[in-house]
């Protein structure tokens, strides 16, 4: 307990990580200064943003796991809510410590500053992004929000990128009654993320459901209308037909000989209801690099995120490279390179044995646990033990869950359980026969046994697996024979 | 006093299991889930999870905890007390008592130590 405890904490941003950060500091005993800065204001929790609240069943104070009072009761200083973002850190002359600079010239000093940024989109947004009709991502409760104006009976929204946003947004704006068309590189999408064959089975319900998927590259987005259009749309006058959706749409299916689901229709026979204009012409029109093309009121970006790790970057901390998907390089507890530098949370990232970056895991739960275990070390106390890594989705009505590793194996087997109402889970069993991953479908208790089987490492029993009459429990916890 | 409800036998709910009691047949008018720890005792809890909506009663009790089926907030069955992220506030306790075989339900009557009493 007694520990020296640093006299200053200074935390860059306020999601799950930053926010478990100061609770934790302060659950175990922190009485030092502690600072927490985040441009958005108060802690903000994220997954929400394309589930409940996109589908207007949250509103934005639920999204924050606290109000201003629960800070200040605790001493705890929150700058945010404008243009306070951090632009740079560097430690300081003396090396005792930090200074952090804020845009807008305040300048902070701590003993200790966490990296707690989080995300930024992935690749560059594309012409066209300037438009309003284009939510470039989804991240903030602005862009979620904005998207939810947007859906209504009718409006075609187009989402670029089938991952685990993208597909849930997808979903939620069917319920809306959109038109949704859902572009993605690969089909299935989210093999990393689910294995192959949960994520066929996942891809596949999208057009079950009555979502356009296509697959190819978005080259850009035009306005035919050319409101905001970047300027090198211009170039490409052939590609900017002022043309009724119809036309595009069959353009589309003729010009890449899709199979049956492309172009069926979905789209086809839709009037326009945005805009107003009066006239069959979509504002929007989103353009593959194979050259099919196709209308569309609303665009959104889901093309995944990248660690935000350019703090770290340039104050000479030791990051992966941009390449190799970037982050923070830190120790199991969060240090990273420099004296008193840590980082948690999707910008984190874990190194193996070898000093190499491990693959990028950049989920809820896990930023959680490491802003957990931050705390404990920052106060000279062990972490707890963790297990396999667990992530959820929502999508189609779907509680989808995934521990451990999913995925096909060298040497492994692929298990699949299903019962009446359909697959409920997916395992991933090793060449030992030991479980290494599990997508489950609607069955929570299921996603929790087969977490501890994979903690514990033995042999499982492949075909209690399969059985849907073995229960959940029963898999972890073998009923007595008698 | 609250009226007690008689929820079931001792044996009719299996250790690691819960049943809900319906909000209409319990005075506090919200459905409440009574767990049969791993250890043999009894808790109750509301069953909606403080967080989003969820039955707690489909969590995975182990030991003196239930995890929400939704985003695996931890509960500790003896105090309600949440135990991590996403939600931030505790569960309401209720008494549960085991007489004669029977486990007994005291709606509204939060547990000694509870931590949201
Ligand atoms: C729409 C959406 C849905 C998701 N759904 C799920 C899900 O279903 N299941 C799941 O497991 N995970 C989900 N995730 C992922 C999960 O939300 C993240 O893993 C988690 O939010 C990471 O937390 P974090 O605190 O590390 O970073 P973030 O939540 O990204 O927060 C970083 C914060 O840092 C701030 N910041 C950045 N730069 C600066 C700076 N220079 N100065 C000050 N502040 C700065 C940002 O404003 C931001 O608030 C979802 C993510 C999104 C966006
Ligand atoms: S509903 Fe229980 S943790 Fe979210």
């Amino acid at each position: 307990m007694s520990a020296p405890q640093p006299a200053s904490v200074l935390v860059i941003g306020g999601g799950p990580a930053g926010y478990t950060l100061v609770d934790q500091l302060g659950l175990r005993g922190y009485r030092g200064e502690l600072t927490l800065v985040d441009p958005l204001g108060l802690p903000m929790d994220r997954p929400p943003l394309s589930k409940e609240f996109l589908r207007g069943a949250m509103s934005e104070e639920e999204l924050r796991f606290r109000e201003a009072e629960w800070f200040e009761e605790r001493s705890i200083t929150v700058i945010g809510s404008g243009v306070e973002e951090i632009a740079g850190v560097r430690l300081a002359e003396d090396a005792a410590g930090w200074e952090a600079f804020l845009l807008n010239g305040q300048r902070l000093v701590a003993e200790v500053v966490v990296l707690a940024t989080g995300v930024a989109p992935a690749g560059a947004v594309p012409e066209g992004a300037l438009s309003e009709r284009v939510i470039t991502q989804l991240y903030t409760v602005h862009d979620a929000a904005r998207l939810r104006r947007a859906l209504a009976p009718g409006t075609r929204l187009s989402i670029i990128g089938g991952g685990l946003v993208g597909a849930e947004a997808a979903s939620v704006a069917l319920g809306y009654g959109a038109e949704v068309t859902l572009v993605n590189p690969s089909d299935p999408a989210a093999v990393r993320s689910f294995g192959a064959v949960a994520a066929e089975r996942l891809h596949a319900l999208h057009a079950e459901r009555g979502v356009r998927v296509e697959t190819g590259r978005v080259a850009r987005i035009e306005q035919p209308g050319g409101v905001g259009a970047a300027g090198a749309a211009g170039a490409e006058p052939s590609l900017l037909p002022v043309d009724a959706v119809g036309r595009a749409d069959a353009g589309a299916g003729a010009g890449a000989g899709e199979a049956a689901g492309a172009g069926d229709g979905a789209v086809l026979g839709v009037g326009v209801v945005a805009g107003g204009e009066g006239q069959a012409v979509a504002p929007l029109r989103v353009v593959l690099e194979d050259g099919r093309s196709w209308g569309a009121d609303y665009a959104l970006y889901a093309t995944g995120a990248v660690p935000r790790d350019d703090l770290a970057r340039d104050a000479g901390a030791a990051v992966a490279a941009l390449e190799d998907g970037g982050g923070v390089l830190v120790d199991a507890s969060g240090r990273a390179s420099l004296p008193n530098l840590w980082a948690v949370g999707d910008v984190a990232r874990g190194v193996d044995a070898d000093g190499a970056p491990l693959p990028l895991h950049a989920h809820w739960e896990a930023a959680m646990h490491s802003a957990e275990d931050a705390a404990a070390a920052l106060m000279g106390q062990f972490p707890e033990e963790r297990g396999a890594r667990w992530f959820w989705s929502d999508r189609h009505g779907e509680h989808v869950e995934v521990v451990g590793h999913p995925g096909e194996v060298a040497g492994g087997r692929t298990v699949l359980r299903s019962d009446a109402r359909g697959a409920r889970g997916v395992f991933s069993v090793g060449a030992g026969g030991e479980l290494l991953g599990a997508v489950t479908f609607d069955d929570a208790r299921l996603a929790r046994a087969a977490r501890r089987l994979i903690d514990r490492g033995a042999p499982v029993d492949a075909e209690a697996l399969a059985d849907p009459e073995v229960s959940a429990r029963d898999l972890v916890r073998p009923p007595r024979r008698d | 006093m609250a009226q007690i409800v008689d929820v079931a036998g001792v044996g009719e709910i299996p250790e690691g299991e819960a049943v809900v009691v319906d909000g209409s047949a319990n005075e506090t008018g919200r459905d409440i889930a009574v767990f049969h720890a791993e250890t043999g005792e009894f808790f109750a809890l509301d069953d909606e999870c403080t967080h989003e909506t969820a039955s707690l009663a489909d969590g995975w009790i182990e030991g003196d905890r239930v995890e929400c089926p939704l985003h695996a907030t931890e509960f500790c069955l003896r105090t309600g007390k949440v135990l991590c992220l996403p939600a931030t506030e505790s569960a309401r306790t209720h008494k549960v008592e085991v007489v004669d075989g029977r486990v007994l339900l005291h709606p509204g009557e939060s547990v000694e130590g509870a931590d949201r009493p």
